[in-house]
């Protein structure tokens, strides 16, 4: 019996080679787009969950006490005192809070490599494929390095090779290689190429000593059955004695990704949830797709379902038969969606910044891939399998087989709702990118375009200024600033600025930066009043502040007023008209810029013609080359590194749009197939109205009047709907476009355009057929 | 081997109420080879329906092989039909995606014959209606009498006690349409009951008995000859 209905369908499929092309084409796109999200989203919710002590594993991270602010910036020092005063504390790291470039050399090689600072337990509490070294004792030492395989295969023959052996770090010191890792294609953020120790950067920045100072990210492993909620409990109060009014809280480490955002327990997994509804809904167009294919199709196999009654096969044996078509035929597209998700995956992973290799994947998640498209057949047949089997054997014979009312209902009610979903996915593709490209074009403060950061290793730090003078007399260079950040990103919070008047309880937190002569100048920001950092000079300090610092600070003419910051004292000499330093979904921070400090965090910023910039980038790197022979030219343009801010939102829109132009082809071949078989009931009466002088364009007219209400039935519903949600998503954005109402006229447009064509194509061609053939049918 | 009295049939549209089967009440016996006649609309099919239990009757009695079944559930018609009723129709109703042994087989396939079995019974069937060199050809691929060979070698396939025929030469050619009269003859000679619903005169006299119908109801029984 299964093998008869093997072949039947199999036969099937080869007879209405139109249909079944529909039907597989249909689900095939469906389930390529369903897999192709569940492998991102069970890839994202794994994410750092493969360390084996996962489960103890957590990071720590600061809230003022009244719950104003959230942040994984926590002191420097606070990792040696968890591990004394908390007993259930059995291991802590600290880590500097991000990867930065150091330059590398040995005698054969001079690189750069990306890194960080971690302090002793670090590879205890995480897992790392270690390949030579002692995960316990790796940074015992200040002069000690940690490298991945890769790093050690650039400096040496091999791994084995490596260890023992040293490294000259910036060109200053000799560094230890105790051990040597591997990356692997872990599912990680934690993509460093080297670790160095912690202490030996606390012991060269002494600041950093500084309990007020939030810029290291601490990360602890309870001890096995420690209660979490006690640990926090005694976390709430352990600051008090050092910073004051700060408490301390534990976020499991593998939620650290998905949860970034603490102070409304979202961040990525906003998205992870968006597109699992996404996945859904392209999973529902595509199964009701099916349904509205097969049950439209069903008048073809009417007379086998008659003779099938007539030789005694029950309704059950009929449903079986039709299910089993349609889960074989969700599984002939299964197959066919993985060579194409197999096909796909390399673009894919490039775009979202993945590592899925369909060759990799769990045995659990095969079962699931499988039972979702067993469950999606079943979905998509269990409507035709019913309708089919429930048609008596008398009027399939007499040919009185009419769809009844309530089926016509079902299937516009699942036209209408196909569209409805397309019109939310289309508009909110619109919206989406319109707001990414006023992200990405909106004056900002200052002028980003045009502006090269480039890297001041150590010895350029001290001759800063011939590099400067270097650098002004190219003929592309318009000027030439440093400071300790590129401004755009993360920065550390601090209560440590001092001004008149500040009253004891203010602990209003400030953002930090150090800055030089030509600062507003080569980063094109304007001013609100005073003037432009001039002097270099640690005995004169200058500072600029933005105007959101001058409100917290209360003072309408703050230039001339003294104040300190992280205990050094100087001047106002400027005050800066607001400008973005984070991205758009931060509001602007008070901000306090001081001439000069910290030598080591500088990054040069230079202002240049946009003609000729190879020209320019080449004399610049002369000039590098000269005044810093041991290590090599690093710069990066800060327009492009302002568009990486958006880099979850450009994946998303890129997503997205591939996803919504997949909704709308779906939805169009399930139109396609369905006015094909519309045509084909009603090919008696058009015959007949052809008989009487209907046009051709009154009878496509006829056939596409009604699927045309449909639709715009689909968009009265889809608008408000993506309306509602694209309203809550701009809400994000600290600062956003108003809601774009042509999204809504363009989508009305593009949907009503496509489904016209779709339509047509198969209305025009029945209109042409002669009359006489059309009523022969009968 | 079939017994019905009274039996009715009403066709209901919003407005009205047709009678197909007016109190109709008649008797074949094993072994018989019985045509039923009528102009159009007389209710010839919906009778052979109702003896084929593919359709309910709305009163009425209606006896199979002793058992009174006019009140029977679409299950246990459905094995009523597939182990005692072979059916023979005009316009053949062979499945196109099958070929001429599965379609035969079809019918051993739902009475639940091992499917050893099954290839000795569908090439005997289909070596005795002569059609055994067709047996890989879909239905598409053979002409009309040879289509309804194969549909009587489907009715046949189970051993029924009873065929029922639609119009089983509607469709052929005049000489083809003798062919499968002769066919039907055969196998009611061999024993085999058979009701055949018929247009043409001709055909009715291959049978024992005909039955004229006008509007739902009897009119005349004519014997042809004994069986």
């Amino acid at each position: 019996m299964i093998k008869n209905y093997f072949k039947l369908t199999w036969r099937n499929i080869k007879a209405n080679k139109v249909l079944s092309f529909l039907n597989i084409l249909g689900l095939t796109s469906g389930l390529f787009c369903f897999l192709l999200i569940y492998l991102w989203i069970s890839s994202e919710n794994n994410v750092n969950k493969y360390h084996e002590n996962n489960d103890t594993l957590y990071s720590a991270y600061l809230t003022t006490t009244d719950g104003a602010e959230y942040g994984y910036g926590t002191p420097s020092l606070l990792y040696k005192e968890l591990k004394e005063k908390i007993p259930e504390i059995e291991g802590v790291t600290a880590m500097s809070n991000n990867n930065r470039n150091y330059t590398f050399s040995n005698n054969k090689k001079v690189l750069k490599q990306n890194g960080k600072y971690v302090s002793e337990d670090y590879f205890n509490m995480f897992s790392f494929n270690i390949l030579e070294g002692n995960a316990s004792t790796a940074l015992r030492n200040p002069n000690d390095i940690a490298i991945s395989k890769d790093m050690a295969e650039l400096f040496f023959d091999n791994v084995k090779s490596a260890i023992g052996q040293t490294l000259t770090f910036e060109n200053s010191k000799a560094l230890k290689i105790t051990m040597v890792f591997e990356l692997g294609s872990k599912n990680t953020t934690e993509k460093s190429d080297f670790y160095l120790s912690f202490d030996s950067l606390l012991a060269e920045n002494s600041w950093m000593s500084d309990w007020k100072n939030f810029g290291t990210y601490t990360f602890v492993q309870l001890t096995k059955g420690a209660d979490v909620k006690q640990v926090e409990q005694k976390l709430k109060l352990f600051l008090k004695d050092y910073v004051g009014a700060f408490a301390i809280e534990l976020q499991p480490y593998g939620d650290s990704y998905l949860y970034a955002d603490l102070e409304n327990g979202s961040g990525k997994i906003e998205y992870v949830r968006l597109f699992g509804i996404i996945a859904f809904l392209i999973m529902l167009i595509a199964s009701i797709n099916f349904m509205n294919l097969a049950s439209a199709g069903s008048m073809k196999r009417a007379k086998e379902i008659g003779v099938r009654k007539v030789l005694g096969a029950g309704k059950n044996s009929l449903v079986v038969q039709f299910l089993g078509e349609a889960i074989l035929l969700s599984l002939s597209s299964l197959f066919f969606a993985l060579i194409f998700i197999a096909l796909a995956l390399p673009i894919f992973n490039q775009i979202t910044d993945k590592n899925i290799d369909l060759a990799n994947l769990p045995l659990s998640t095969w079962v699931m891939v499988l039972f979702i498209t067993l469950f999606t057949g079943i979905l998509s047949g269990s409507y035709p399998a019913f309708l089919l089997s429930s048609f008596k054997v008398t009027d399939i014979f007499k040919k009185k087989i009419e769809t009844s009312s309530i089926t016509k209902l079902i299937r516009k009610a699942l036209v209408v709702f196909q569209f409805t979903i397309s019109v939310v996915f289309i508009s909110c593709m619109f919206i989406i990118s319109k707001q990414i490209d006023y992200v990405q074009n909106k004056d900002i403060g200052f002028e980003r375009e045009s502006l090269l950061a480039v890297t001041l290793s150590e010895d350029l730090q001290k001759n800063y200024n011939a590099f400067k003078t270097g650098a002004l007399q190219i003929s592309g260079v318009r000027s030439v600033t440093k400071t300790s950040h590129i401004l755009l990103g993360e920065y550390g919070t601090s209560p440590e600025v001092i001004w008149n008047g500040k009253s004891d309880e203010d602990g209003s937190l400030f953002t930090g930066m150090v800055g030089s002569a030509d600062f507003i100048k080569t980063y094109g920001a304007k001013l609100h009043m005073g003037r432009d950092l001039i002097h270099n000079n640690p005995d004169n300090i200058e500072y600029l502040i933005n105007e959101s610092a001058m409100k917290q600070m209360n003072m309408e003419n703050p230039v001339g007023q003294t104040i300190s910051f992280w205990g050094n004292s100087g001047t106002i000499v400027g005050v800066v008209k607001d400008f973005h330093f984070s991205s758009l979904k931060e509001s602007i921070f008070p901000l306090v810029i001081r001439s000069e400090g910290y030598a080591e965090f500088s990054t040069a910023f230079i202002k240049y013609n946009s003609d000729n910039v190879q020209q320019t980038l080449a004399s610049l790197e002369t000039l590098h080359t000269t005044l810093n022979p041991a290590f090599p030219f690093e710069y990066k343009f800060m327009d492009s590194e302002y568009n990486k801010l958006y880099k979850s939102e450009s994946t998303f829109y890129k997503l997205s749009t591939f996803f919504s132009i997949l909704a709308i082809l779906i939805s169009c071949l399930g139109l396609f197939g369905l006015v094909m078989f519309t045509a084909e009931q009603r090919t008696k009466e058009i015959g007949m109205r052809k008989v009487v002088g209907a046009s051709v364009f009154a009878i496509t007219a006829l056939i596409t009047k009604d699927f045309i209400k449909l639709i715009l039935l689909g968009i009265v519903i889809g608008v408000p709907i993506a309306w509602y949600f694209m309203n809550k998503w701009l809400a994000n954005y600290e600062y956003r476009i108003d809601m774009p109402w042509w999204a809504f006229v363009n989508t009305t447009a593009l949907i009503i355009g496509i489904a016209l064509v779709t339509v047509s194509f198969e209305s025009i061609k029945i209109a042409l057929v002669n009359p006489v053939k059309s009523l022969k049918s009968e | 081997m079939i017994k019905i009295s009274n039996l009715e049939k009403y066709f209901t549209t919003q407005e009205y109420k047709t009678i197909a089967l007016n109190k109709i009440s008649f008797e074949v016996k094993k072994g018989e080879f019985v045509s039923i006649m009528g102009p159009s609309g007389s209710g010839k099919s919906t009778l052979l329906n109702i003896l084929g239990l593919l359709d309910d009757a709305d009163g009425g009695s209606f006896i199979f092989n002793d058992e009174e079944v006019v009140n029977y559930k679409e299950r246990q018609r459905a094995y009523i039909r597939k182990h005692n009723i072979g059916f023979v129709f005009q316009s053949f109703n062979l499945i196109d995606e099958l070929t001429v042994f599965e379609n035969v087989e079809l019918a051993l396939i739902y009475t639940g014959i091992k499917k050893s079995e099954r290839k000795g019974k569908v090439d005997e069937v289909l070596e005795r209606m002569q059609i055994m060199h067709r047996r890989s050809h879909f239905p598409t691929q053979l002409s009309g009498g040879q289509q309804q060979r194969v549909a009587v070698a489907r009715a046949l396939v189970n051993e029924p006690k009873l065929i029922l025929a639609d119009e089983p030469t509607g469709n052929l050619d005049s000489k083809t349409g003798n062919e499968v009269m002769e066919l039907l003859t055969e196998l009611n000679n061999q024993g085999s009951t058979i009701i055949m619903v018929t247009h043409s005169e001709h055909d009715a006299k291959y049978g024992n008995r005909i039955i004229r119908m006008l509007d739902g109801e009897k009119v005349t029984e004519n014997l042809l000859s004994n069986y």
